[in-house]
């Protein structure tokens, strides 16, 4: 897995509940808008993240066009986490215990 | 980095697909090389070379699975008017059933000739051509000057949109009246912006081009002036060939 989408990943995972969009990614990130959206499109079409349009009624009352708002599934978080902790292994790395779970204490990355 | 990717026989005759060959395929080229022939040395506002803008008109058409002859017209649509080729040389050159779809659409675009009732009154396959050219002038439509954004966008919203419904072209009038609402948003800089992703936006299968034209777009209008906005769209559209790549894999495999 390249390091720009275990980027985007653990942007996704430091809140797994939080719905963030495009823009909010990128900041995350670090990265730029060309090299974000390609990951999220990849990481939806595997399952990983879900997202939907912003409910009408803030962005009609704003006068602008909706936005896309991304989340990170179950089964992308699981996935993720392990992949990430696979990463550190091959770099020989201690794997952090954040990537042990849902459960696990401490904080994001 | 080349700024805009402009559409070019190849782009065309790929959108087309494979059931353009022999003799249509033929007459596809022929009006491509009669276009490029009278349009040498034009040049459109965006300082691309003036025949992209039919090739681009030629590839809408073939997206929208439409037959060689109305893509023919969409490269020819033009050289009637804006050019000294002479009518008996293209009826000579690709017949009469596509010089007729160029002579009603320049009849169309012609505020002074055109019947009131032009938009029920016309014949669809040249209301087709229209809708297309409409689309990537749109498309496009941060090069023109600001008033005449918003004559061509009130235009495109009282008028135009809704010939794309009747003929149920749904994705055309979706596009047609997002990038007519973002040309009248009155934010700085979001017109333009939105020009430069939408050319590049071509590279991307159709199916999912709109819901991303529109994310991008959402967040046009979020971002905070016209230099951001700019930065913003240069590099999604640096991204747009990866883009293009990712979102193939998925409209071949399942």
């Amino acid at each position: 897995m390249t390091m720009p989408t275990q980027a985007v990943l653990r942007a996704l995972l430091s809140a797994p509940e939080r719905e963030r969009y495009g823009l909010e990614l990128c900041g995350l990130a670090d990265m730029p808008s060309g090299t974000l959206y390609p990951i999220l499109a990849r990481l939806e079409q595997m399952g990983w993240v879900e997202s939907r349009w912003e409910d009408p009624e803030t962005h009609v009352a704003e006068g602008r066009p909706r936005r896309r708002y991304y989340r990170i599934t179950t089964d992308g978080a699981q996935q993720a986490r392990e992949a990430i902790a696979r990463a550190y292994r091959s770099r020989r790395q201690r794997v952090p215990g954040w990537l042990a779970g849902p459960g696990a204490v401490g904080g994001g990355p | 980095m080349s700024p805009r990717p402009t559409a070019n026989l190849q782009s065309l005759l790929d959108a087309a697909g494979d059931a353009l060959t022999g003799e249509r395929l033929r007459l596809v080229q022929r009006a491509y090389l009669i276009a490029a022939y009278w349009h040498r040395g034009q040049l459109r506002r965006s300082g691309d070379p003036y025949v992209s803008h039919p090739v681009a008109v030629a590839v809408i058409l073939a997206e929208l699975g439409m037959d060689h002859e109305l893509i023919c017209a969409g490269l020819l649509h033009d050289v009637l008017e804006d050019t000294a080729c002479p009518v008996e040389e293209l009826v000579a050159e690709v017949g009469e059933a596509i010089t007729d779809l160029v002579r009603g659409f320049a009849a169309l675009d012609d505020p002074g000739r055109r019947p009131a009732d032009w938009a029920t009154s016309t014949d669809e396959r040249v209301l087709t051509l229209k809708l297309a050219d409409r689309l990537h002038n749109l498309r496009t439509i941060g090069f023109l000057p600001e008033a005449k954004q918003h004559q061509k966008s009130r235009e495109t919203l009282d008028v135009v949109a809704p010939v794309a419904r009747r003929l149920r072209l749904t994705q055309v009038e979706e596009e047609l009246r997002r990038l007519s609402r973002a040309a009248l948003s009155g934010r700085r800089g979001v017109p333009a912006s939105f020009g430069v992703i939408s050319a590049g936006a071509i590279m991307l299968p159709p199916v999912a081009r709109g819901r991303w034209l529109e994310e991008w777009l959402g967040e046009l209008h979020v971002l905070p002036g016209a230099r951001a906005r700019l930065r913003f769209a240069l590099r999604v559209l640096a991204g747009m060939p990866r883009m293009a790549v990712t979102l193939r894999r998925r409209s071949a495999g399942r």
